[in-house]
């Protein structure tokens, strides 16, 4: 098959770029592969019930987070993340016994709180605290060009 | 294609019953052995206990701990990988025998450290895996043994100890032998801020409890030690072995010379697995198999015959919807086993499996017009692990093979009609009447 040298394209907004037409391939090709690069979000799963939280991990590295919730209990409760400050960042909708909800957040170094807002629930237990850390940097040696 | 002995029909049997169904060339490979020392090979696994590739969801690893419904694939893609099929299976057997839901236990950290435990001590002696059991947290979870104390204990594990894992139903105790060791079954703790499980002698009941008849000071592990001892239970254990592996019924002779073995051998499980495992009932209808195969054994025998890895999360909602997700059985009883797997919604997710497989593997524009009806069988046999077929199987895919591209000459028609020919010949193959049984 004939090779054709692409010529340099400036880039493209991605609002302007049409959908699955064929014009659109070559520009999809770079885009993928430096996503790949970026680290997959941490994940943590949380099983709620009456009245306890149980999280997967206390520990979960900074940055993108995918936090999924099931209410393996027989009443409705929910899932919050509140910041050390008190400040509530994410909550999922009422979760139904059985149900699943997921929360994505990005978070910074620090003391976070999972908390289950239906009124009384806190008070009964349904609160655990989780620490976000700093994720430990990779060791890079460089490579020296001609020594 | 090469000739199908006798040998091979057996081997074949075999990995269906006490596995997860064969791998190409791997019933070939048993067959030759014979039965005797293929069931040797199967009890005593050596070497590498997966092969293939892992699963891998969304360019990473499973994260059954941390992502949910990871678990479920975690177990699938171990049996889809497994090179030592009855440890395996018989790690979902022990997950049947002494079911524990994570719908209750919510940690699958100690959901996966019981997996281990069954994996680790399930071709044993029963004794140690049961006292094993009764320290597993999951179970300690599941059947309120951690927190049950002295004055006000929780019934639950006495009652299934008799019921389930030890004697069967109604078979030789009385409520009041299930009060009494729940008595002798206080003391155990479990502290969820330090996820610490432990004995606490002051939490347990010292004073004299009478079971079975017999009167004692007794401890925790004397009342599993009770319940082993009773003569009903080697009768009801090996029975229960025995339907594991086969729907027939076990012959009264069978059974005397399985207790008979059991005991002597000290509640050993692997000399009870040798005689099933030889019985000429195993190896009954060989031709005209009668045994459902569980939704876990089907679907990681697909995986299998086809070379398939995991590689989507769609298996959580497949086995969820064909009756059996590990790690959630539907009550403390397990799963309902036999014809109970098939029912009109779990069968049309037994074909959904095999069309998402089919779907991946052969794309439109991928065979050309000069394929014949012969080779098209051929190629599907192949691509599914050359399975067993009935005669009206072999005979109605020969009508299709012909009549579903007759007049298809259009280059659109070609495109679409050959390959569908092949994904409909495969989709026989691995989900038609004969691959829902062995
Ligand atoms: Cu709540």
């Amino acid at each position: 098959m004939p090779q054709f040298a692409l010529p340099p394209q400036p880039p493209v907004p991605v609002s302007a770029r049409p959908a699955l037409s064929a014009s659109a391939t070559p520009l999809a090709t770079p885009v993928a592969r430096r996503r790949a690069v970026v680290r997959r979000p941490a994940r943590m799963l949380v099983f709620a019930s009456e009245y306890k939280l149980q999280p997967s991990r206390r520990v979960v590295p900074a940055g993108r987070v995918i936090i999924q919730t099931k209410n393996i209990g027989e009443d409705d409760h929910n899932l919050a993340v509140r910041a050390a400050n008190g400040h509530v960042l994410k909550v999922t909708p009422v979760i139904r016994s059985g149900g699943l909800a997921t929360l994505r957040l990005s978070l910074r170094p620090g003391r976070y709180w999972l908390v289950c807002t239906i009124p009384g629930h806190e008070a009964h237990g349904m609160v655990r605290a989780f620490i976000v850390k700093r994720p430990v940097p990779k060791v890079v040696k460089r490579v020296r060009k001609g020594t | 294609m090469p000739r199908t002995t006798k040998a091979d029909l057996e081997a074949e049997r075999l990995l269906w019953r006490a596995g997860f169904g064969p791998a190409p060339g791997e019933a070939k490979r048993l067959g030759r052995l014979g039965r005797r020392r293929a069931v040797e090979q199967l009890l005593a696994p050596k070497g590498r206990a997966l092969g293939g590739r892992p699963a891998r969801i969304d360019g990473g690893p499973l994260d059954p701990v941390n992502a949910y419904g990871h678990d479920v694939l975690w177990w699938l893609d171990r049996a889809a990988r497994t090179r030592h099929p009855l440890a395996e299976r018989m790690t979902l057997n022990w997950h049947d025998h002494f079911a524990t839901s994570n719908e209750k236990v919510g940690d699958v950290k100690l959901m996966m450290r019981q997996y281990w435990l069954l994996r680790n001590y399930g071709l044993g002696s029963f004794r140690a895996l049961t006292k094993r059991i009764l320290r597993d947290g999951a179970m300690q979870m599941f059947l309120d043994l951690a927190g049950s104390e002295k004055g006000s204990p929780n019934e639950n594990f006495a009652r299934e100890l008799f019921e389930l894992f030890t004697l069967g139903v109604n078979n030789g105790y009385t409520e009041r032998d299930i009060r009494e060791a729940a008595r002798a079954l206080t003391g155990f703790t479990f502290d969820y801020d330090t996820k610490r499980f432990g004995f606490d002698p002051d939490r347990h009941d010292r004073g004299v409890k009478r079971v079975f008849g017999k009167r004692g000071r007794f401890t925790p592990e004397d009342i599993i030690d009770l319940a082993i001892n009773h003569p009903k239970h080697a009768p009801y254990l090996c029975e229960k072995l025995w339907h594991y592996f086969t729907p027939l019924p076990v012959p009264p002779r069978t059974l005397k010379q399985m207790v008979s073995t059991y005991r002597r051998s000290g509640t050993e499980i692997r000399p009870v697995l040798r005689i099933i495992l030889t019985h000429p009932s195993l190896y009954a209808d060989l031709t005209s198999p009668h045994q459902v195969k569980p939704p876990v054994v089907y679907a990681a025998g697909m995986l299998r015959r086809t070379n398939t890895r995991i590689a989507d999360e769609s298996w959580i909602h497949l086995l969820d919807e064909m009756g059996q997700r590990p790690f959630h059985p539907p009550n403390v009883a397990g799963w309902d086993q036999d014809d109970a797997w098939l029912t009109p919604a779990t069968i049309s997710a037994r074909f959904d499996a095999a069309s998402m497989l089919v779907q991946k593997r052969v794309k439109d524009g991928s065979i050309s017009a000069s394929q014949s009806p012969q080779r098209a069988i051929a190629a599907a046999r192949k691509a599914t692990g050359d399975p067993q077929i009935s005669k009206r199987t072999a005979l109605a895919m020969q009508r299709y093979a012909v009549a579903s591209v007759k007049g298809r000459t259009d280059d659109w028609e070609v495109k679409h009609y050959f390959p569908e020919r092949q994904r409909v010949l495969r989709h026989v193959l691995l989900a038609g009447p004969d691959a829902q049984v062995c």
